[in-house]
Formats: C-alpha cells, sequence, structure tokens
C-alpha cells in the first residue's frame, strides 16, 4: 500500500515539472497601399517677346507699339538686372529637376514593381503554420 | 501494482507528447531564423538601393551645379579686347541682333522649364549633336547627344 502510495505520489511530483509550453509566433504584416500620384503635365511657357530699347531707338520702338495697337509701355530691366534674371531662372529650373529627381528616388525606393514584391515575399518570408492541437 | 503500471504507462506517454511540442517548436525557432534571415537580406538590399539613389542624386547636382557656374562665366566672359563682355553695350551697338539674341534664348530657355518638369525630348532635340543644332540654354537637359567642347 505504502509502494503505490509512492508510486501515485512520484508521478504527481514528476507532473510538476510539466513546464513546457507551446511556442506562439505571430507574423502578421500588411502592407500600406501605394500612393500612386501621377507626375503633373508639363506646364507650356508662354512665349514672350523681348525688345531692346536704347535711347537711340526709343521712338521707332514706341512707334511700332503704337502701329500694332500695342500700349506703348515698357517694362524693362537693365543689362546687369537682365543677367540675374537669367540667373535666377537657371536656379529654378535646376531646383525643378531636384526635386523631380528626388521625388522619382522615392517612388523607386517605396513603391518597386508590385510584382517584385510579390515574388520577395513568396520567396523570403515565413509562412507561419498551424502547430495547434489540431493536428 | 495496476495503479503504478498505469502511471508509468500515461507518463511515457506525456514525455511522448512533451517530446513532439519540443520538436514543433524547433520548427518554429527554424522558421523564425529564416524569417529574420529575410529580413536581413531586404535590409542590405535597402541600403544598396540607397546608396544607388544617393549616387545618383549626387550626380544630378553634379551637373546642375556645373551650369550654374557655365552661366556666371558666360555671362563674365572676356572678349577679345581683354574686356568683360557687356550685354548693354552690345545692345547699344546692334539692338536688333541683341533682340534676336534674347528672343531666342528665352524660347529656348521656356523649352528647358518644360523639360525640366518632364516633357519628353523631340526627336531633333534627341538627335542634336553641333552646337547650332543644340540648346544653348540648357543642353544637358535637351540635348543628350551633343557634347560641349
Amino acid at each position: 500500500m505504502k509502494g503505490i502510495a509512492l508510486i501515485f505520489l512520484a508521478t504527481i511530483f514528476l507532473q510538476g515539472c510539466n513546464t513546457t509550453k507551446s511556442l506562439e509566433i505571430f507574423t502578421k504584416e500588411v502592407e500600406r497601399t501605394p500612393l500612386n500620384l501621377e507626375m503633373p503635365p508639363a506646364e507650356v511657357m508662354e512665349q514672350v517677346r523681348i525688345i531692346v530699347v536704347t535711347s537711340e531707338n526709343q521712338e521707332e520702338v514706341f512707334a511700332k507699339l503704337k502701329e500694332q495697337n500695342i500700349d506703348p509701355v515698357i517694362f524693362g530691366y537693365s543689362d546687369e538686372d537682365w543677367e540675374l534674371v537669367q540667373k535666377n531662372n537657371a536656379r529654378l529650373r535646376s531646383q525643378i529637376v531636384r526635386l523631380r529627381a528626388i521625388i522619382e528616388a522615392y517612388k523607386q525606393y517605396y513603391e518597386a514593381p508590385k510584382d517584385t514584391q510579390e515574388n520577395k515575399s513568396n520567396k523570403k518570408e515565413f509562412q507561419p503554420k498551424d502547430f495547434g492541437k489540431k493536428d | 501494482m495496476i495503479l503504478g503500471a498505469g502511471g508509468g504507462l500515461w507518463y511515457v506517454q506525456h514525455l511522448k507528447a512533451e517530446n513532439e511540442i519540443l520538436k514543433l517548436n524547433n520548427e518554429k525557432l527554424e522558421g523564425a531564423v529564416e524569417n529574420q534571415k529575410a529580413v536581413i537580406e531586404q535590409q542590405l538590399a535597402d541600403i544598396k538601393q540607397q546608396k544607388e539613389i544617393n549616387q545618383n542624386l549626387s550626380k544630378v547636382n553634379e551637373g546642375l551645379n556645373k551650369d550654374l557656374n557655365n552661366l556666371d562665366e558666360k555671362y563674365n566672359k572676356i572678349n577679345a579686347s581683354g574686356q568683360r563682355r557687356d550685354v548693354g553695350d552690345l545692345a547699344l551697338n546692334k539692338p536688333k541682333s541683341v533682340e534676336l539674341i534674347l528672343n531666342k534664348y528665352n524660347k529656348e530657355n521656356n523649352r528647358c522649364i518644360e523639360i525640366a518638369q518632364g516633357s519628353a525630348l523631340t526627336e531633333a532635340e534627341k538627335n542634336a549633336t553641333k552646337k547650332s543644332q543644340a540648346n544653348s540654354v540648357c543642353p544637358e537637359l535637351a540635348n543628350p547627344n551633343y557634347v560641349d567642347y
């Protein structure tokens, strides 16, 4: 009787060592929907006519304007300022190119072609398995 | 005795089940390691791509800075008589010619702004190889096949 009781107690005692628990690994990735904004179409610039007015040709220039039914008024730059306007234009143009290049780079980096991403996920992503007690 | 044997059998069964759980846990851990490897691989690819993008942007910036410097040089050009090029002086002497040049310049500048915004190059722009065919304001943007010597 004592022996049986000991075996029973030993079984209960060993049962207490049952500390191994099944691991639970959850992998859930939800991708953001790509924004896919279109670049705006290029603005077509208006062609502006430049008129050079000097103290010598001013009368002729104004007469021509009147002839063409245009108000005889000139909005002008000095030669120095003309150069500065051209430099400003070049800076603006450069800035447009830079910003476009940055937008393109962001698109390339964050909005890679979908099939490539799918291929990658099929190849590399760990597929969690159901290790539950159903098996 | 029977109770003892039953307990022993139950215990063996219990150990088997536990062993199964450990096996499965091991499989899960192997999977997690694979997953981590994939993440590291992706991070390495991202770093490589970032490096490439930065290099490309640096190239774009270099080209643009060169253009701005060229413009400075253009306006500060020294003529044959050793004087700085003066657009005002040229305009005083030849207003009609300068007017034509400035209008052409303005037209080309407009086209440069369109190209900078993403407008597609025309065939003539693509095929321009001579100075007379190239856009004098932004040949680097408008004429990929033109080399300014």
